[in-house]
């Protein structure tokens, strides 16, 4: 499934581009971060990142719940299993999303191509670093 | 006697069949979804309530079952500075310190504080909440079960088993509460220092601490935070039912292929039910046919009631299934009930006027 899902987007990256969408790698989004004294994690976005900032971005990953009330969900680098409690995780490795229109109920780790405006989050300490506004699932 | 009243008098079984049919096929169809709606039910109300609990290194599902419905034993008992550490969080906007492991007559004693009431929506009836060691309260139904009022005296026991090694220190009931969850109505409240004045203990110390966050991103952030704490565990409500979803999901698509499958042989069976009634009334459609009845006067006259009788029946499964299960019905089951009706109905018409 992971797999079928990534060679669909790998083969429908020209058409994104071409559609001025930009495809975006998990390990571009691997910032580095320190932490502050009162315990919060401050992201520093390299320049590089520049160039997708606030653009219309594609990414593939796992989804997380969040907030089931509010519908609220993440996308993860990591499957749910071997993610948040076996140390691969980190606060880098998940982004915040934010749907266009509400989904129906979502299922943990189902993997999913997302597409949508990317938000470097460099201010709100509560928030994830990465945020994708007006997310909707492509193809 | 009209030929109308005779022959409701004579399909009063048909009333008992359609409304068992319909109920029958509602039921089947409805149940994995019903399944499916319990669960989300749960998990929304657990979920949006608590988004962390952090105890003793262990199991997050028996840190998240002792803790929110009490069903299993805690992990181990977390230091009174881990509570402290949580509380002065910036991400954190409540941290709650439960305490657990002795019981009133098999009811769970739970050591809490006073924010406990207000996040799970528990009213005080009568008296007060409690707020110095041995105080407790108890909701009024549970309250009329142990047969105690304010003022009553009664004795803890170690463990979840009312036959477990009973505490010298008696307790004292000083309120009456208005519990929402079944877990909080069958349980009692104290302070934290009723367990420890009972256990003698010399470190003050909880079993967890629940924590609501100041945004649910930062559900996402504290993971990593909690991974470098020793002896700690997180559990995150939100986290595990959608992992138990995700196990049940399987589960309930299944039996919602198979209920389709039984639906559609409870569908075909009705459809039989019809055709045998048909032929049972020949005798009147001829008489009626002989009397220059046309197909629209002889079908309301002899089958009319039928209609009536299955709509009657389609409204009843629904208010039934309403009723039990608290679901509405979406727009493909009211189809394929619809549907049914209509088939019967249309078969009767196609063989009435081919007579």
């Amino acid at each position: 499934m992971t797999n079928w899902a990534s060679v669909i987007l790998m083969a429908t990256s020209l058409h994104v581009s071409a559609w001025g969408q930009k495809v975006v790698s998990w390990d571009l989004l691997a910032v580095p971060y320190s932490t502050t004294s009162e315990g919060l994690y401050a992201p520093q976005f390299p320049s590089w990142l520049d160039r997708y900032k606030n653009q219309e971005v594609v990414l593939q990953g796992y989804l997380v719940p969040v907030d089931v009330a509010t519908k609220q969900y993440a996308l993860s680098r990591y499957a749910f299993s071997s993610c948040f409690f076996c140390g691969n995780a980190a606060p880098n490795t998940v982004v915040e999303l934010v749907f266009k229109d509400q989904p129906d109920h979502l299922v943990t780790d189902q993997f999913v191509v997302i597409k949508g405006i990317l938000i470097l989050n460099d201010n709100d300490p509560y928030r994830l670093f990465f945020i994708i506004q007006q997310a909707e699932f492509y193809g | 006697m009209s030929l109308w009243l005779l022959q409701w008098k004579r399909k009063w079984a048909t009333l008992f069949i359609v409304c068992l049919l319909a109920f029958i096929t509602g039921v089947f169809i409805k149940a994995p979804r019903a399944l499916e709606h319990y669960i989300f039910h749960q998990w929304e109300e657990s979920a949006s309530q608590i988004d962390l609990i952090v105890g003793y290194k262990g199991s997050p599902i028996q840190i998240v079952a002792s803790t929110l419905y009490r069903l299993e034993n805690p992990t181990g008992n977390i230091p009174a500075a881990t509570y402290e550490f949580w509380r002065e969080h910036p991400l954190v906007e409540l941290a709650t310190p439960i305490a657990l492991g002795d019981n009133v007559q098999g009811h769970p004693l739970v050591g809490t504080d006073s924010s406990y009431y207000p996040w799970f929506g528990i009213l005080l009836k009568e008296g007060h909440f409690p707020s110095i060691s041995g105080e407790v309260v108890l909701d009024a139904a549970l309250a009329d079960q142990l047969k105690v009022g304010i003022g009553a005296s009664l004795t803890s026991a170690h463990g979840s088993d009312s036959r477990g090694e009973s505490h010298e220190h008696p307790l004292k009931v000083v309120g009456i509460l208005e519990a929402k969850r079944s877990a909080d109505q069958s349980a009692l409240f104290t302070v934290p220092q009723t367990y420890w004045t009972s256990h003698h203990s010399v470190e003050q110390s909880y079993t967890s601490v629940m924590l609501k966050l100041k945004s649910k991103a930062a559900m996402l952030i504290l993971p990593n935070i909690i991974s470098e704490r020793p002896d700690e565990q997180g559990a995150f409500p939100v986290f595990i039912f959608g992992q138990l979803q995700k196990q049940w999901q399987p589960t309930i698509d299944q039996s919602t292929r198979w209920s389709w499958i039984i639906a559609a042989g409870v569908i075909l069976l009705f459809i039989t039910y019809i055709s045998n009634m048909y032929h049972s009334e020949l005798n009147t459609i001829a008489f009626l046919r002989n009397h220059h009845g046309n197909t629209a006067s002889i079908f309301i006259q002899v089958f009319g009631n039928v209609v009536v009788l299955m709509l009657l029946g389609l409204f009843l499964s629904v208010m039934i299934i309403q009723g039990m299960i608290g679901v509405l019905p979406v727009v493909e089951e009211w189809t394929a009930m619809l549907l049914t009706v209509v088939l019967g109905l249309g078969l009767l018409w196609i063989k009435l006027r081919k007579s």
